[in-house]
Formats: structure tokens, sequence, C-alpha cells
């Protein structure tokens, strides 16, 4: 018996039109859900941050929003004192967290990329500020930085060294932070070069041996530049992390000091639930993420300028 | 008029009115804009109606709420009581509010932080046509038994929106056996504290002088020094933090905690330094009189019995220590406006205040602070610092605008800058700026 025409045909005949287009339209029907979610989590909310930083609108009063253009913006930069020095705070703990982070981390891969007893053990004993949570470590190191009762002074004492105000002094509390964030990162910077050590080639190492490099020349002639890459991407992350930090920050000092360690995050964060300034805080967030922005942006840039000069 | 409900009786109420020349319920719709006519009044007049209060989370709450069988027996009036940490009530008011639920009808309030807002809004219930109205007012309510500074602080632009509850106020605490091991005096000026100061300083066993310097925090507690000092946040409608007295205030207040406070003091507030006040490191602390309790504790304090209470001390032009008073309000668009008047009498009467103070809450009747129950377990300096504080107390705390938590950031900034001895004068001048940029934003600058 003949089968009818057609339908010895696989799958995708006139009869089965509709499956044949829909595994076509797969690629897209499949994700749609994932894509959509995330659509409305960060697409709407940032479009609508967008749109409300042109609104004049208070919370603590009640008026509906008012459509003011770029009042917000041409505020922040004209009258805001504040908003300008948090500017300068953030990039300055940055600036800070990534000099100390990097080195450090580096340094303790390099370390670790070694045999030696015990290593798996200490290695982890190296990870837990990492793992550890932030707001717990904020209260034990605000504990620890009590100028009167804590046990840094204390310490301090006890060796003969000059004491500090930390956290609560207006001029060193923003490089005590620093030090927090860099017991605690600072093993981040460390597993990803560690796993960009692992992946180096050999060959060259063994070239180098051959030609008689000690072995301060090998890691600094073929070790770091071929970890370049790894490094960028690790100081990456530490950068929009520092930018962005809060939790330690505002468990510790809410900014204070006065306003000594008030980064823009600590100042929006003020400005929108605190001050209740549902517009003009969106308007600093928009430059917050143009700010954030502009620094991955340079990272990247540097990165692949980076690569280019080495091929 | 005709509203006269007699206790007990529902029939003596329809009687009166139909002599009266009206007829139940209309009666008690015109009740308010009546005159005043022989009424007598009874508790359990508005017996069946249901209220719901909003409260801010703190010792008061807890002991209204163990009130509510009573209240409910005395009136007949059911209470839905919600009480949420400050900022969340505040929140949770102001939504509803906007969102014109009409479900909350009362809520304890204060008016350094709240009154210019609900005021503008139109949030508040007046009430001294209640007051006004004999039918609905507890004949004992005895208005001039309020501390009259509490009262006042109750009203805005003349009119009573709340009857007060409570309130606290700053007060002296000093070591009686370390001023005695010197030979010194209760401090009775600004210039006094600061030698006493000087004398028992010796870090880092004993710090001569404490009060709050973390920035926003400090700012109730600073309030005293600038007024004492002459100074005002606003005068005529205008800020004035960068007049001479204020300056000088801040200055005081700042050399004061860089020189005989405890290191890092810039960064702490009474969570802080209560602590170290009951561990007998601090010889003086300028700080809230409900700290009492806690430091007479022997299981909290190691300075037990060895504390004393005074005002404290004037300055150079005025002698006006800082009270926050808190009183309970009505919202105007509650449903139940006169079962919530009966609330408000009956959680501001001396009887409750009395039972209040008991527990440790400061009452704001003369009388309850007279009662023969409290003096007995009071300590007597205590009694005293309290009483004349809150009498001679100014309570402007704040300064006078909408948008508190940020002016509060603002005039707290130069304490900042005095206590770390940087340009308090520069300070001064910038903090100036930005509460007239905030008070223009506010729409409360004339």
């Amino acid at each position: 018996m003949r089968l009818r025409p057609g339908t010895d045909e696989p799958r995708y005949g006139a009869g089965t039109d509709l499956s044949g287009r829909l595994h076509r339209a797969a690629p897209l029907i499949l994700p749609a859900p994932a894509v959509i979610t995330i659509a409305l989590l960060c697409v709407f909310p940032a479009v609508y941050t967008l749109y409300m930083s042109l609104q004049a609108w208070t919370g603590s009063q009640i008026r509906p929003p008012a459509f003011v253009g770029f009042l917000n913006y041409l505020e922040a930069f004209r009258d805001d004192e504040r908003f300008q020095m948090a500017i300068w705070r953030t990039v300055l703990y940055t600036a800070g967290s990534l000099a100390l982070q990097v080195p450090l981390g580096v340094a303790l891969a390099v370390f670790f990329n070694r045999e030696f007893p015990a290593k798996g053990l200490v290695r982890t004993l190296y990870l837990l500020p990492f793992v550890a949570t932030p707001a717990a470590i904020a209260l034990v190191w605000v504990l620890i930085y009590n100028p009167a009762t804590g046990v840094l002074n204390y310490l301090l004492e006890l060796a003969r060294l000059p004491k500090g105000q930390w956290t609560y002094g207006a001029s060193s509390a923003l490089w005590a932070l620093v030090i927090v964030d860099t017991w605690q990162h600072t093993p981040l910077v460390m597993l990803i070069s560690l796993a960009g050590l692992a992946a180096l080639p050999q060959d060259p190492y063994e070239s180098a041996q051959i030609d008689g490099a000690s072995p301060w020349q090998s890691f600094w002639h073929i070790t770091l530049p071929l970890l370049r890459p790894t490094v960028a991407v690790a100081a990456l992350f530490r950068a929009i992390d520092a930018l962005k930090a809060f939790d330690v920050i505002f468990a510790m000092t809410q900014g204070g000091p006065g306003e000594a360690t008030e980064t823009l995050n600590i100042y929006i964060y003020l400005a929108a639930f605190q001050y209740f300034r549902f517009g003009y805080s969106s308007s600093l967030l928009m430059l917050f993420f143009a700010l954030i922005l502009g620094v991955c942006l340079m990272i990247i840039k540097g990165r692949r300028q980076a690569e280019r000069a080495e091929r | 008029m005709g509203k006269q409900a007699r206790p007990g009786t529902g029939r003596g109420l329809s009687r009166r009115a139909i002599i009266g020349g009206m007829v139940g319920t209309a009666a008690v719709g015109l009740g308010a804009a009546g005159g005043r006519s022989a009424a007598a009044f009874s508790w359990k007049r508005y017996a069946g109606e249901q209220i719901r209060f909003i409260g801010l989370k703190a010792m008061i709450e807890t002991f209204w709420n163990g009130l509510l069988p009573d209240f409910e027996k005395d009136t007949g009036i059911k209470v839905v009581f919600e009480d949420y940490e400050q900022a969340q009530s505040r929140q949770k008011l102001a939504t509803e509010m906007v969102a014109r639920t009409g479900t909350i009808d009362t809520f304890r309030t204060t008016k350094m932080q709240d009154f210019p807002q609900y005021w503008q809004n139109g949030w508040f219930e007046v009430l001294d046509p209640y007051l006004a109205d004999a039918g609905k007012t507890d004949p004992e309510l005895n208005l001039p038994d309020f501390f009259s500074g509490a009262l006042e602080s109750c009203k805005i632009d003349g009119k009573l929106v709340a009857l007060p509850v409570t309130s606290g106020a700053q007060i002296l605490f000093y070591r009686k056996d370390l001023f005695d091991a010197k030979g010194l005096k209760v401090p009775t000026t600004m210039e006094e504290m600061e030698t006493t100061a000087k004398a028992l300083h010796n870090p880092p066993s004993v710090y001569g002088f404490a009060s709050r310097g973390q920035k926003s925090a400090a700012v109730s507690m600073f309030a005293s020094f600038l007024h004492n000092f002459g100074a005002d946040w606003m005068a005529g409608g205008k800020p004035s933090l960068n007049t001479p007295e204020a300056i000088a205030a801040y200055t005081y207040y700042g050399r004061m905690l860089r020189q005989y406070g405890p290191p890092g003091v810039v960064n702490m507030s009474h969570v802080e330094l209560g602590p170290m006040f009951g561990e007998g490191k601090i010889a003086m602390l300028a700080d809230d009189l409900s700290f009492a309790s806690v430091f007479d504790d022997e299981k909290k304090s190691r300075v037990a019995g060895k504390v004393g209470f005074a005002k404290l001390p004037a300055g150079p032009k005025r002698d006006t220590p800082t009270i926050y008073v808190y009183g309970m309000a009505m919202t105007s668009q509650s449903k139940h406006k006169d079962a919530t008047w009966y609330w408000i009498q009956w959680m501001s009467s001396a009887a409750v205040q009395v039972r209040g103070m008991l527990k440790g809450v400061a009452g704001v009747r003369a009388s309850a602070w007279k009662s023969p129950e409290f003096l007995k377990t009071a300590k007597k300096d205590w009694v005293e610092a309290a009483q004349i504080t809150l009498q001679k107390g100014n309570d402007e705390w704040a300064p006078p605008v909408i948008s508190v938590p940020e002016a509060r950031d603002i005039v707290g900034l130069p304490i900042t800058v005095a206590v770390e001895g940087g340009d308090v004068k520069a300070a001064c001048e910038r903090a100036n700026r930005n509460l007239e940029a905030l008070a223009r934003r506010d729409g409360v600058l004339r």
C-alpha cells in the first residue's frame, strides 16, 4: 500500500506546519520567560528611575510629581557640595581598595601556588573573611576599632605604637573602612589569580630556566605579563564592588563621623529613604550608574590595549 | 447641645434629648457644633465603637497595650492597637493618609518631627471644639494640671492637635562619689561645667564630660546648648545658624567633647555613651532622663547608687533645657471621632499618668509627679531635675521645617566639625546655606 504523498516525509511537511514553526521559533520562545523576567526586574526599574530623575517629587509632602527636566541634575552639579564630596570619597575609597587588594591578592596567589604542608587548610583559612557575613564583620570591626575599648588600640599600646581614632575620627575613618574592605575582599583577588596561575603554560618557564633566569625574573617577566588579563578581571570586579560598597560602611559608620565616610551609595540611600527625595535621588542614581559604567569601560579598554600590545 | 449621657443609663440620654427638642442620633451628630448645655459626661457614651491606634514601638506603647482591657471596661470602646518602629510607623501613617483609607483614628506624635508636615497636609483633627464640649469632655480632665510647656508643645498655629501623654528631657547625670572626692559642687552654668569637667577629667579611667557627638543623634542634645547660648535654629522664619551665639554654642559643645569626652565621641550616641557611663568611665553625662532607671539598676550598671541627677546648667543667655513632648492625636479622616476623643482623654488622664510613672514613663501632669505612690519609690533629685526641666523646657529640638531627618543631618554637621576642632564658623555658614535651601524647598521660608 502506497503512502499518501507527504506522510512519509519526516516532520516538517505542510501537515505539521505548526510544529515546524514552533521549532524554528524555539530559540525565541524558550529564553522568553527569562528575558521577560529580566526586563521586568532590571530594565523597567532603570527606565522608571530615569523617568523619576526628571521629576520634582518628595515623599514628605503631598504634591504630585512635577516634571522639571534636568533641574535635578543641575542641582547636583551646581549646588550640592555633599554630592560632589561623595563622588570624591567614592573614588578615594575605590582607589585605596584596589591599590591594596590587587598586589596583596596576587602575592597571596603566587604564595599559595606552590606546594607546602597543610596548604589546603591554610588556604581555606585565608578565604574565611570572604565568606563571612558583611553585617557581622562590620559589627566585629566596630568593636575592634573603638578607640577607648577596642582591641586594636590595646595591641598598639602594648607594642608602644601610636594609637588611632579609626572609624571614630573624620580624617582616618575612610581609610579604616578601606582596611576592612581589604581584609574582606583580598581573598577574592587571590582566588581569581590562583585560577589564572593554574592555567598558565609551562613552556616559557622551562626555557627561562634553561636561560638561567632567577625566580624573581621569571615572576616579573613571565608570570605577571601572562597573568595581566586575569588580574584585570579581578580588578574590574573589585572596582565595581568598591564603588557600590554599602553594607559594611552603613553598618559601621552610617557615613559618619559627620560626612567623612559618606560615599555616593550612602548619600543616595539617605536622600531616597531618609529624606524621601525620590526625584532627586533618582537623578543621583543615574549619575552613579554613569560613573560605574565609565570606570568599567576604562578598565576593559585598558585590558584590550594591553592585550593588543602583547600581540 | 443635648448630649447628656448618664453613667450606666442609656435612657437618660434620649429623655433629655427629647426635652432639648432633639431626638436620638440627630443630637449626637449636631453635638460638636452645639453650645454648652448642662451636659453630663459619661464614659460609656460611645460603647460598642471600635478605633485604630498607630504607635511608635517604645516603652510607653508596651505600657498602654497593658491598659487596653481597662479602657474597654471603662468605655466599652474596642481598640485595634498597632505599633511599629518609628520610621515605619510614620511611613504607614503617611501612606494611609495619602490613600485616604480613613481607618487610622489616632496616633502618638511629637511636634518637631511631625507637626509641620501633618498640619500642612491636613491630617490633624483640631481638638479645641471637643474640649469646649462639656458633654464629651471628662470634668476631671483638668487642663491646667498639664505642664504648660507640654500643652504648648501639642499646639500648632495656636490650635490644639493632641493631648500630652509623655515627655523626654535632657538632664545632667553625674557621679556623686567623684564629686565628693574632689569637693566639687554640681555646676549651674556652662562655665562652671567646663571647669568641673576639667577637674574630673582623668583619662583613660574617667572622662570629664560626655554628650552625644554623632551628627544626627546629637542634634536633640545639642539643642539645649544652642538655646542656652541665646541662639535658635531659625529666627524670624530664616535659618540663624551663623549668628555669633550659634557659633559660640557649637564651639563650646565641640570643645567640651573634644577635651573632656572619651576618644571617638564624635561618632557616638547614647547607644555607646550610656553603657560607658554605666561602667563608670564618665563623670558627667548630658542625656535623656529615662536613663536613670538603667544607671541605678545594679544588674546593668557599676555605678548604681552613685549617680546624681540635675538640671542641665544654664547658659550665658538662657536656661531652657531640651524637652520632647509626645501627644495623642486624632486624624481628620477618622470615622469615630468622638470615641477617639474619649481614648485621647483617657490616655492622658491623671490616673493613667500616675500608673505610667510607676513604670518609668515620665508623665506631663503636675499631679502625677506629686502622687504619693510615685514619690515613695522615686529618687528625690531625679524628680526635682526632671520636674524643673519639664517646666522650663524648650521643645524645639530640631529645626522647624518639614523635612526633619535631612535638617538634622544639616545642623548636626557643625557638631562634628566642632568636636574635631575644625573651622566651626565655616561649617555653620555652610549649614545655614543648606538649611535655607531645604526650608525653601519645604516652603516654610518666610
